[in-house]
């Protein structure tokens, strides 16, 4: 998996391409971890590029999720694809995280 | 009605056998009954009357019914011609035995007694088993009244002769509550088959009476016994049914040698669904219904269950009809997997009673219990994965099943639907939040 680090209006926005699965969950969660270490509070997954997302990557999204709430940091998420959108549904994930429909309104939201 | 149908079948032969006139005991109420059956023929005129399971209430069509059907019957039994010829001739001697023979047409209002109880029988009031035992008790007990009448009558239309049974009885001037009683006696003594043999008879007339009770008594026997068995048994159909059932399974499960411990649960499970259900899921027993009046009666009987399925709860109107058409109930006893460990699911479950649990075969402890109320089975599904830990029923557990395919149609054919999952994950995003984080896919 590709991932794609920029800032934007104050708002780390990780671009991520490929799928996000038991392989590439680590990865991004290694890159997660080290953001936040670094102070990183606003993220944002673009994920219009990720075909699919395994429970290993709902659990990574998660878990930086929890991670940044007793500090006050936010992890939003935004473009994913239909299967996508499915999954994030089935586990409720709207309660946890705001999904967007694409970069600019995620940024221009928050 | 039927009561006056009754009484009138039973009081006028009484009346006939013994030659008790029209100023004799029972007589004006033999008349007011009359009176009540006349009133009734204007009142049929305007009756609607079932037809092919609908109702026709439209009054020129009823009264046309009713006229073709047994409006004749009903004025020929309705109408007191004795009273009119009593009028005519007076109570003469001469004219008593005609009087009486005309009073007997009262005894068509039998045919009334038959329509009534066909339409009582599939009204569904009453039980159909207990309903067709409680009309061979009367049919019975009818056939006694006259036969015990007609017994009597012979005798009577003859002058009782002195080698009559009711001569030699000594019983010609004994009142009329002992000559009944002994005709009774007599009648049910030959028709039972018990015959004593103190009265027997003598005479042609008691010679040819005796015969058809005889045979009238033997065929009932025969047939009260045969019917009774088979009604009581259908009286509850449904649990004759379901215990039989239970019965061939326990046989086929003891001649596979199948381990006791394991029979005994599969006997649980049947006690379960009985007390449960009261035999079947609905829906095994409504496949021939029209679909519209299938899911009327689902939407009725499995509401109550229904009820503790949030996604159920979550759907508009035309949706939950979808899922009520969908949606397999299943019944599990406690301890059976429900979904394995390593399958990729195909199905969702809704719990609509009792509880299970979720275990990694790498984990002592179960992962989580779910309840009433709680889904399992999506995220395999939606996200394609196999199964990571199993699913295993606490206890009797009522689920709904969704399988995928039905699944996918609704989601297709539904956006509402994806709606209503939202919400109902959006409920349980705490457990799956929890389960996700541990790994556990099911």
């Amino acid at each position: 998996m590709r991932i794609t680090v920029t800032e934007k209006t104050g708002t780390t926005v990780l671009r991520l391409n490929g799928n996000l699965d038991t392989t590439s969950a680590p990865e991004l969660d290694e890159h997660l971890s080290r953001l936040t270490d670094m102070g990183a509070r606003r993220l944002l997954i673009d994920l219009s590029e990720v075909d699919f997302v395994s429970s290993a990557g709902l659990g990574t999204l998660l878990s930086t999720a929890k991670a940044l709430a007793p500090c006050g940091g936010t992890l939003n998420l935004c473009g994913p694809n239909e299967a996508v959108r499915q999954a994030f549904d089935a586990c409720g994930f709207s309660r946890i995280f705001k999904v967007f429909e694409n970069e600019q309104d995620a940024l221009s939201t928050s | 009605m039927i009561v006056l149908v009754l009484m009138s079948c039973t009081i006028i032969p009484f009346q006939f056998a013994f030659g008790i006139g029209p100023g004799g005991p029972g007589g004006v109420m033999v008349y007011a009954i009359d009176a009540i059956f006349i009133a009734d023929i204007g009142l049929n005129l305007r009756t609607g009357y079932r037809h092919a399971g609908m109702v026709i209430i439209e009054p020129r069509r009823a009264a046309r019914h009713y006229l073709k059907t047994i409006f004749g019957l009903d004025v020929v039994a309705s109408i007191p011609f004795d009273l009119v010829l009593w009028a005519v001739m007076g109570f003469a001697p001469e004219g008593a035995g005609l009087i009486l023979a005309l009073r007997m047409l009262r005894m068509l209002r039998i045919v009334r007694l038959v329509v009534i109880l066909r339409r009582w029988e599939f009204s569904g009031v009453i039980n159909p088993g207990y309903f067709r035992v409680a009309r061979l008790v009367m049919i019975f007990v009818l056939l006694i009244h006259w036969m015990a009448c007609a017994w009597f009558l012979g005798p009577r239309l003859s002058s009782f002769p002195s080698d009559s049974w009711v001569t030699r009885e000594g019983l010609v001037d004994a009142t009329l509550d002992t000559q009944y009683i002994r005709s009774l006696y007599w009648t049910i003594v030959t028709m039972t088959t018990v015959g004593y043999g103190d009265i027997t008879p003598v005479r042609r007339e008691e010679y040819v009476t005796s015969m058809v009770v005889i045979i009238l008594g033997a065929s009932m026997y025969a047939f009260l016994i045969g019917n009774i068995a088979s009604l009581l048994s259908s009286v509850n159909a449904a649990k004759t049914h379901f215990w039989n059932r239970m019965e061939i399974v326990d046989q086929s499960l003891r001649s596979r040698h199948v381990p006791h411990q394991l029979s005994a649960r599969v006997r649980d499970y049947y006690e379960y669904l009985w007390a449960r259900y009261r035999g079947f899921h609905e829906d095994e027993l409504l496949r021939d219904l029209p679909v519209p009046m299938r899911l009327e009666v689902l939407r009725h009987v499995a509401r109550d269950v229904l009820d503790h399925v949030p996604l159920y709860g979550q759907c508009p109107p035309p949706l939950q009809n979808e899922l009520l058409l969908a949606l397999q109930p299943q019944t599990v006893a406690p301890g059976s997997l429900i979904a394995r460990e390593g399958e990729v699911g195909r199905e969702i479950y809704f719990i609509a009673g009792g509880s299970v649990e979720i275990r990694s075969s790498d984990s002592a402890a179960p992962a989580a219990v779910l309840e009433r109320g709680d889904c399992f089975g999506h995220l395999s599904l939606v996200l394609g994965e196999r199964r990571t830990a199993s699913v295993r029923s606490r206890d009797f557990c009522d689920l709904f099943v969704l399988h995928h395919a039905e699944f996918e149609r609704i989601r297709s054919e539904y956006p509402e639907f994806r709606d209503a999952l939202k919400r109902v994950g959006a409920d349980r995003t705490e457990k799956v939040s929890a389960m996700l984080m541990e790994g556990i896919v099911i």
